[in-house]
């Protein structure tokens, strides 16, 4: 197993991915990538190819079902199959619903920590985009208190709860390919909304939503999130993929910007 | 057999997509992989999902068995070459957004040089999302050995890409 010469294996970086170190060890990395470039190099590289992996299957996934797995899943004919119980199977994900239902459900889960007025535009995310990822949400500045507090002074990866009872982290940091700082973050209002994820970035002087997805599960079975992806976030997958620019930027880079009030040098 | 035929097909229904995912992973194209599915939604309804099993957790597993035994024998699965790749790249002017496309392509078939047991392992937690321990479980390996095939199998996707 390759050492680095701040004492971080392989097996950490790649466990620091998937959110399973302990905080210190995370910091550790965190530190170690802040020193070796190529460390910082080869970690980004990393995030770049699980999202990457994600996404390729994902559209792999997507193309129509063989007519061969169809039948044998069709119901038996004697029993009468209700027209909802046809839908369910046909959209068998968020994903899979029309897109101005999805957009509706996220307007719905993000009612619930008051961010407030949302208008939404319909846009390719290019030819990358699978067939039902044709959304992007473009919001008004946040207006959400919490949200804007966990946007400006959160480091990534440890999760806070709003007052209302909600837990949100903020998964990654980037830099935007036009020059804006971008924050990729997941919120899980609780038991009875549905968990989502949204990247965000810094522009006029506020945080501004640029996409949200529904997501199915937002923290892991050890209460964190993972450290640099989500669940499931096809949609900001993408975004992330052909928008960031440079590497992730984490450990005292990111300490940096949130004392500066993620100012531009 | 926990479910009857007709909840086994409705929950394979609503799996299908996580199933035809990590197949197409496992086997490096959507038509071996969709075949590989097929084989795995027959398999289901032949044999039933135990009564203390996690659905998902059991389809991926018998997912992986039938690669590992019937179509990893008859050789049946895709490899993108590098031939492949350099008419992807022929293909694509250099914007941004079919960049990303070609080198999402890239790393898909860089995972298909990987060994078997890291491919599987990172098609579980990288593509698949499963924590440590429910890929440990799927593939009935230590948690150990999961975190240091996916380590491997990370550093070689990045020093092939």
């Amino acid at each position: 197993m390759n050492t680095t010469e701040h004492g971080v294996t392989d097996q950490m970086i790649s466990a620091y991915l998937d959110g399973a170190l302990d905080e210190g060890e995370a910091r550790m990395v965190e530190r170690a990538a802040e020193d070796d470039p190529r460390l910082a190099r080869r970690l980004a590289q990393m995030v770049r190819n699980d999202r990457m992996l994600r996404r390729h299957f994902q559209s792999l996934a997507r193309e129509p079902v063989p007519e061969a797995i169809n039948a044998l899943l069709e119901p038996s004919p004697e029993i009468a199959r209700p027209w909802w119980r046809k839908l369910a199977t046909s959209a068998s994900g968020w994903a899979a619903l029309p897109a101005p239902l999805q957009m509706a459900g996220a307007v719905a889960a993000l009612a619930v920590v008051g961010i407030g007025v949302w208008t939404f535009l319909e846009q390719g995310l290019g030819p990358s985009a699978g067939r039902h990822d044709s959304v992007v949400a473009r919001a008004l500045p946040s207006t959400n208190a919490d949200l804007s507090g966990l946007l400006d002074r959160q480091a990534s990866g440890e999760a806070v709860a709003f007052g209302d009872g909600a837990l949100a982290i903020v998964d990654m940091s980037f830099e935007h390919a036009q020059g804006r700082y971008c924050r990729q973050y997941r919120v899980a209002p609780g038991a009875e909304s549905p968990s989502f994820a949204a990247v965000a970035c810094r522009f006029d002087g506020n945080w501004h939503e640029v996409l949200v997805e529904r997501i199915d599960a937002a923290i892991g079975e050890s209460g964190h999130f993972h450290a640099a992806s989500g669940p499931g976030s096809a949609l900001i997958d993408g975004y992330i993929l052909e928008h960031m620019s440079g590497d992730v930027i984490v450990g005292d880079s990111e300490a940096s910007l949130i004392r500066e009030d993620w100012s531009k040098p | 057999m926990n479910l009857g035929e007709e909840q086994l097909k409705r929950a394979i229904s609503e799996h299908l997509e996580p199933l035809r995912r990590f197949s197409a992973a496992l086997t490096g194209s959507a038509a071996d992989g969709d075949d590989l599915a097929q084989g795995t939604v027959e398999r289901l309804l032949e044999k039933g999902v135990p009564r203390d099993a996690t659905f998902a957790a059991w389809m991926y597993r018998v997912c992986r068995n039938l690669w590992i035994d019937e179509f990893r024998k008859h050789a049946r699965m895709t490899t993108p070459g590098q031939e492949g790749l350099e008419r992807r790249m022929d293909h694509h002017d250099g914007e941004r957004a079919a960049m990303t496309m070609m080198r999402m392509g890239e790393v898909g078939a860089a995972m298909q040089r990987l060994e078997i047991d890291q491919r599987e392992v990172l098609a579980l937690v990288a593509i698949e999302e499963c924590s440590y321990r429910e890929a440990a479980e799927i593939l009935d390996i230590p948690i150990g050995t999961v975190m240091s095939r996916l380590a491997r199998a990370r550093k070689r996707l990045v020093e092939m890409t």
